[in-house]
């Protein structure tokens, strides 16, 4: 009934070689397959290019693209915890080649390059895409010990410090020139994931700088401005979700900042509201809440189920963990298993639906895939929880 | 004292049952307000509520010949209620043509057809059993109000599935008898009437005793109005409870197996509220 949230990691593992043939049996498949499915695309996402990294996305008309150092930066923490919940060590040692890929590509000032990754060709540092980064070295170095993934994760975290403006904001090495949107939360984040272990005082006072300077924009509708692409314009739920999502891990880091925790949870529980009223998400939202309902940003679904999973890992509210079962279960509707064209699509996630839609338009990126597994593996831990402690149980 | 019922479709034997019963009870029942099934309006709000399940549930309806033999527990409950209070009515329609009221066809409770009928009959309650969200208008026009029975207790369960969510948090299921106002469940509160567990329920049972449980909530309310002459009612305020929605099955799943272990036995009642009665 509820998806294998109850049997341990043993028998997970187990079913494992026995339920995965299972995929085949399409629309049969169960959330566990979906899941393997989703790990094994990454996998090939990997394994398309020589190097180490993920590819960006499989094109519906070009096929797979180079490697990007951003999102696999993301996806380490993905495969290191499925390779623990399903006792997989191939993805783990996949983890950490992703992750000694990445420190390979420290420049000598210890930037991250942006872009995808083209060999021979060096890319300008961004900061967004080296912050992603640091929380694949630190999942690396947290895994593996490996003290050279936590120096260049300290490294990159510092050259993020140096070139923040004295507001918090960065302007400089940004996905859109002089533009520092609210979801820089991410940013900050994954800096304080670093201090964590380096205990670097000019960092962590960069990154609340940095927070403290989002979480004043927000709204009294519980919109955050600029968590969008761009400034004025209507923001996919892909930046929306990053943007709560920052602030609610380092709330979680920096307990004594409640304001960051407070300007997530409002804007957390209006769009869990707006979904739950209208069954369904836009694909992006303007300032007023106004919907671009034609399409589903499909990864913007699963990262607010992860918000909202996170919420009620805050609240104990079980209303979240609801809302985030029902999100979750419309994108595995567009996951395909037997994919009749491309056989590389089996187990992606597109970045819209319908596939035209305006986010990532004809794409399935790496962390549409990755975001889903993440999805699938913190709900069946919740309903996990929520199981084994009935109201009034001692 | 004059009634009118209001029908989500025109099979409701929630509504058939308050129908027959206010009448048999004495109550003047001039109008039934039946929202019409067929309205494309409705079509999408549903298939947009329930997405796939919808066509499952249209035609569970449609082809639902009302024998107790194969049903659903949800709808078991009541169809034995009626069996037992010998309601042989099955249709709204036919409903109204026995206790001699008239039924209003109408494409949703709050459209000008419905309201200008109510504003010339102007009925002493509306008795809500189904037919969607009403607005100000029609809730103004009634003397003392717009009865609801609630699934679950209030204010702390507002919203869809609340015997689902009562359970979830522990809460004993029941009906909770207020007024409608503006607000989703957050009208003034008469009365609670919370339902027993039994070992072998079920989530789908306690929601097909629910059924039952509302119709005789209606008619207790309405019995406490013929002799006060007016509710005593508490009012509600916004921040005393949570708008809860509908509970994925995954959910249900986990309360199926607390209800199958028995993990549900030490349920709460509200302060004011002493026994539950099973309907």
């Amino acid at each position: 009934m509820n998806d294998g949230a109850t049997t341990t990691a043993a028998t997970r593992s187990a079913s494992y070689w026995t339920d995965y043939p299972g995929v085949a049996n399409w629309p049969g498949a169960t959330d566990q397959h979906r899941l393997h499915a989703a790990i094994d695309w990454l996998c090939r996402s990997m394994d398309a290019r020589p190097d180490d990294g993920s590819c960006v996305s499989f094109k519906l008309l070009k096929g797979w693209s180079y490697s990007y150092p951003e999102t696999t930066g993301y996806i380490i923490p993905t495969f290191y915890r499925y390779a623990a919940i399903y006792q997989r060590p191939d993805i783990a040692e996949r983890a950490t080649r992703m992750a000694r890929w990445l420190a390979s590509l420290q420049q000598e000032d210890g930037a991250l390059p942006g872009s995808d990754y083209r060999p021979g060709i060096v890319r300008e540092p961004s900061v967004f895409n080296a912050a992603q980064m640091l929380i694949g070295l630190v999942a690396g170095y947290e895994e593996t010990g490996d003290e050279s993934l936590l120096v260049a994760a300290d490294r990159a975290a510092t050259w993020l410090a140096s070139i923040q403006n004295d507001d918090g904001t960065w302007t400089k090495f940004a996905y859109r020139s002089g533009f520092s949107p609210s979801y820089y939360t991410r940013v900050c984040w994954p800096m304080l994931m670093t201090v964590v272990h380096s205990h670097n005082e000019q960092v962590r006072a960069a990154a609340v700088r940095g927070l403290d300077h989002i979480a004043a924009k927000l709204q009294p509708n519980g919109a955050i401005r600029d968590w969008g692409f761009a400034p004025d314009k209507p923001a996919f739920t892909h930046t929306i979700a990053y943007t709560i999502r920052g602030l609610m891990e380092a709330a979680r880091l920096e307990p004594n900042h409640s304001h960051w925790s407070a300007a997530a949870e409002q804007a957390a529980e209006k769009i869990f509201r707006i979904f739950e009223i209208r069954k369904r998400l836009a694909g992006a939202y303007d300032q007023n809440w106004k919907g671009t309902n034609w399409y589903i940003c499909l990864t913007g679904n699963c990262q607010l189920a992860i918000c909202w999973m996170r919420q009620f890992d805050a609240t104990g509210d079980i209303r979240f963990v609801n809302a985030a079962c029902k999100a979750i279960e419309i994108v595995s509707q567009y996951q395909p298993l037997r994919p009749k064209i491309y056989s590389a699509l089996k187990g992606g996630i597109p970045g819209s639906a319908p596939v035209w839609g305006r986010y990532l338009t004809m794409r399935f990126p790496n962390w549409a895939a990755k975001f889903y597994a993440d999805a699938l593996m913190m709900r069946d831990d919740r309903l996990q929880h929520i199981e084994q402690h009935p109201p009034g149980a001692s | 004292m004059k009634i009118v019922v209001t029908s989500g479709y025109h099979k409701s034997r929630h509504a058939i049952a308050l129908i027959v019963l206010l009448a048999r009870a004495g109550y003047d029942v001039g109008y039934c307000l039946n929202v019409r099934t067929l309205s494309l309006r409705r079509v999408r709000a549903y298939y947009r509520f329930y997405g796939k399940k919808f066509f499952s549930l249209v035609r569970r309806r449609m082809f639902d010949s009302g024998s107790g033999a194969q049903l659903h527990p949800e709808v078991r409950y009541i169809s034995e209620f009626l069996l037992a209070e010998r309601i042989a009515a099955t249709t709204v329609q036919q409903a109204c043509k026995e206790v001699g009221a008239k039924l209003l066809s109408v494409g949703s409770l709050n459209d000008e057809t419905s309201l200008s009928a109510m504003r010339a009959y102007q009925p002493d309650v509306i008795v809500y059993a189904g037919g969607g969200i009403l607005r100000e208008p029609l809730i103004a026009i009634p003397k003392h109000g717009v009865l609801n029975a609630h699934g679950g207790p209030l204010p702390k369960v507002r919203g869809m599935n609340a015997a689902e969510w009562a359970l979830m948090h522990g809460l004993n299921p029941g009906t909770h008898s207020h007024l409608i106002d503006r607000g989703v469940d957050t009208g003034p509160l008469i009365s609670f009437n919370p339902l027993t567990v039994a070992d072998d329920d079920r989530v789908a049972d306690i929601r097909g005793k629910a059924v039952v449980l509302a119709v005789q909530s209606h008619l207790r309310a309405l019995k406490m109005l013929d002799e006060g002459g007016h509710w005593t009612t508490t009012p509600q305020r916004p921040s005393d409870g949570r708008q809860y929605f509908d509970m994925h099955p995954l959910l249900l799943g986990i309360l199926d197996g607390w209800l199958a272990v028995g993990r549900l036995r030490n349920l709460k009642l509200p302060e004011d509220v002493k026994e539950p009665a099973n309907p």
